[in-house]
């Protein structure tokens, strides 16, 4: 049972639901809270209620009936002169045949109410539509919030990214920077490297010029000379021949002295000793003419020149080591000439290369007996073998082969071919790489090829390649223009290949 | 404290005296926060530092300072979003400051870790109120003054303002005399 006892006045009421409304069955406005009194725009008391409100929920006809029986629901009314929205319920007065509408002010936008003339006193105490309002705003402040630090974290996100990129940059910058000094430091060492070798071989050129000067004139002299000396010996022994048929018994002094000095061995032996002097006075002038030809290293102009000249005097000058060194026998040079024009080039920096192609060579076929003493000091024993897997190895010669040929109007092709140690496939890709040598430290610089390369590529506008097999020799291919690309450029220039 | 106080500090220091300024407190008070969440319950401790620090760097009191704030943290909450609140709060300086109880009642309960002072008013006589302010922090009087203050400028109302007693001297709450007259 309900146990309620007490009721409220109607100014009890009115304090604590100010905005209520009281209709009779007509739906007149027969009472009305003072705070909704003082809000609405003029007097309501008395007037119809669809007159003054509508009803925006629930959906109902406007007639005392229909409403009652939507009792249940949650009432919104639209004040029809302001913005002002009243939320609430309706109590049915069955005896008085009234409804009691008990509400407050509602407004989803809180900047409303202030607008529309309510005060927080307007509200009755307990209503927790300022509680609601509060809450309201502070969701806001929370959203604003929020929409303020997103903003912030943006302007640093751009901000970090800018930097990102920056740094980026500026590592990009740096490494570009790091690997332009690696290029230029490379540079350097490698210029550095040619300077000295170049200095080397200015040298070399200096020395072999001073020589060659140095010793021409003795040689000439005793070249020149040695006839004369001939002459005169076989003018004095005609003399003592006369003598001796005119005077048949010479005296014993005389015979004392012909028996003493032994002139018939001197009579027989000197044309023989002249002979010999007169060789060797060949070679020496062969040898200074070599060391002539060598010596034009120090010439930095382009001029005709004879390739077969520059070959031979490198190889005179390379002489001592074709010769046989402990077990390796001499190595046999063998010459497949063909007539050549004058080639128009560098006439020194061409003897350097053909100098390192012959060194190399020569330190290959050294190689490769090195590896095979054994069969070779004992090539007569294994020759007797037939059991003997390897019997190539006793009839090897170490051999030089250089081939010159024309090979189109204006080219020439020089060939160094020899039947050494050949080089490994892994190490071929770097054969004209600077710095880079399969001597033991101290023996190679790791210059002559890539200095080679340059000569014969970049100076002259030739072609410099190899062929090598492992164990079977190495063949090195210079190809040159017998004529500058200059001079040829009114006229078609062919290379090798085409 | 929400870090509604702190931002208004850091918004009052940044208009009055500039964004350096403000960077110099907050370095000097050792606070890291760039930014003050508004709703973000702080130690009292930040405020204080806060205060502290803003006195040194501005070379005004404390109570110096407190005063300024409050004057600004009325038009703070006037502009930050708290306008209809602050509007419907009273139509004068007098009904405002009757309802001031009863608007920290109701921020509390939006903010629990608030803990919010109370402001409890009587009308002595027509243009002199008493209010008596007690708050579970101490060392906030000057704040009072300030919002008063505050308020009278916004209502157009000329205040003068007494300390009655105070709870440093021994009362058991601050008391201050307004007397107020509309201009």
């Amino acid at each position: 049972m309900f146990a309620a006892q007490y009721t409220l006045t109607p100014a009890l009421l009115d304090e604590v639901f100010p905005f209520h409304l009281v209709l009779d069955s007509e739906l007149a406005i027969v009472q009305v809270g003072h705070a909704l009194e003082k809000i609405s725009k003029r007097p309501i008391l008395g007037k119809q209620l669809s007159h003054e409100f509508s009803i925006l929920r629930p959906k109902t006809e406007v007639d005392f009936q229909a409403i009652t029986e939507k009792k249940k629901q949650l009432f919104f009314l639209k004040y029809n002169h302001s913005l002002l929205q009243l939320k609430g319920q309706i109590i049915l007065l069955r005896e008085e045949e009234a409804i009691i509408f008990i509400c407050s002010p509602w407004a989803a936008d809180s900047s409303i109410l202030p607008k529309i003339g309510i005060r927080l006193k307007d509200y009755a105490i307990h209503d927790s539509m300022i509680d609601y309002l509060l809450l309201q705003r502070t969701h806001k402040t929370a959203l604003e919030d929020l929409k303020t630090i997103n903003k912030e974290l943006l302007k640093k996100y751009e901000e970090l990214g800018e930097s990102l990129r920056n740094q980026k940059l500026l590592a990009q910058s740096a490494a570009e920077q790091f690997k332009r000094s690696n290029t230029l430091l490379e540079e350097l060492r490698e210029t550095q490297a040619k300077l000295l070798q170049a200095e080397k071989m200015s040298a070399l050129g200096c020395l072999s010029a001073g020589i060659a000067h140095e010793i021409n004139n003795p040689t000439s002299f005793l070249y020149g000379n040695i006839p004369h000396a001939q002459e005169y010996f076989y003018d004095l022994i005609k003399i003592i021949q006369t003598y001796q048929e005119t005077y048949p018994l010479p005296n014993d002094n005389i015979a004392t002295q012909l028996k003493k000095t032994d002139y018939e061995f001197i009579k027989n032996d000197l044309p023989t000793l002249l002979n010999s002097m007169m060789v060797g006075a060949e070679r020496i002038t062969e040898i200074v003419k070599s060391l002539q030809a060598f010596s034009r290293a120090n010439e930095a102009y382009i001029k005709p020149i004879n390739i077969h000249e520059g070959i031979d005097s490198t190889l005179t000058i390379l002489n001592s080591r074709l010769k046989a060194v402990g077990n390796r026998p001499a190595i046999a040079v063998l010459k497949e000439y063909t007539p050549l024009p004058s080639i128009e080039c560098y006439a020194g920096p061409l003897n350097q290369v053909f100098m390192n192609l012959i060194v190399n060579a020569i330190d290959a076929l050294e190689a490769r007996s090195q590896n095979q003493p054994q069969a070779l000091s004992d090539a007569s024993n294994i020759a007797d073998n037939s059991d003997n897997p390897d019997s190539s190895l006793i009839n090897w010669e170490p051999t030089l082969t250089i081939k010159t040929q024309i090979v189109t109007n204006n080219w020439v092709r020089i060939t160094f071919g020899d039947n050494g140690s050949g080089i490994p496939d892994d190490i071929k890709r770097r054969i004209f790489e600077p710095f880079f040598t399969t001597k033991s430290v101290g023996k190679g610089t790791g210059l002559g090829m890539s200095i080679s390369y340059q000569i014969v590529v970049e100076q002259h506008g030739g072609r410099l390649s190899f062929e090598s097999q492992l164990g079977e020799g190495t063949c090195f291919v210079i190809e040159l223009p017998i004529q500058r690309a200059e001079k040829l450029s009114t006229t078609s220039q062919t290379t090798p290949s085409e | 404290m929400y870090g509604l106080i702190n931002r208004a500090i850091q918004e009052m220091v940044c208009q009055r005296f500039g964004e350096e300024t403000w960077s110099e407190i907050r370095e000097q008070a050792g606070i890291k926060e760039r930014i003050f969440l508004v709703l973000e319950p702080y130690p009292d401790e930040v405020t204080h530092r806060l205060f502290a620090a803003a006195s040194q760097v501005l070379r005004l009191s404390t109570w110096e300072i407190m005063q300024i704030f409050d004057q600004h943290w009325i038009k703070y909450t006037g502009t930050a979003g708290y306008q209809e609140i602050m509007a419907m709060g009273g139509d004068s300086f007098k009904e405002f400051l009757e309802n001031l109880d009863d608007l920290h009642s109701r921020v509390g309960i939006q903010f629990p870790a608030l803990s919010p002072p109370s402001f409890e008013c009587d009308e002595i006589d027509q243009g002199t109120l008493e209010v008596h302010y007690s708050s579970t922090r101490r060392g906030l009087a000057p704040m009072v003054v300030g919002l008063i203050e505050g308020l009278g400028e916004k209502f157009s109302t000329d205040v003068e303002i007494t300390q009655l007693s105070s709870i440093d001297h021994g009362a058991d709450q601050d008391t201050f005399q307004i007397k107020y007259k509309a201009n």
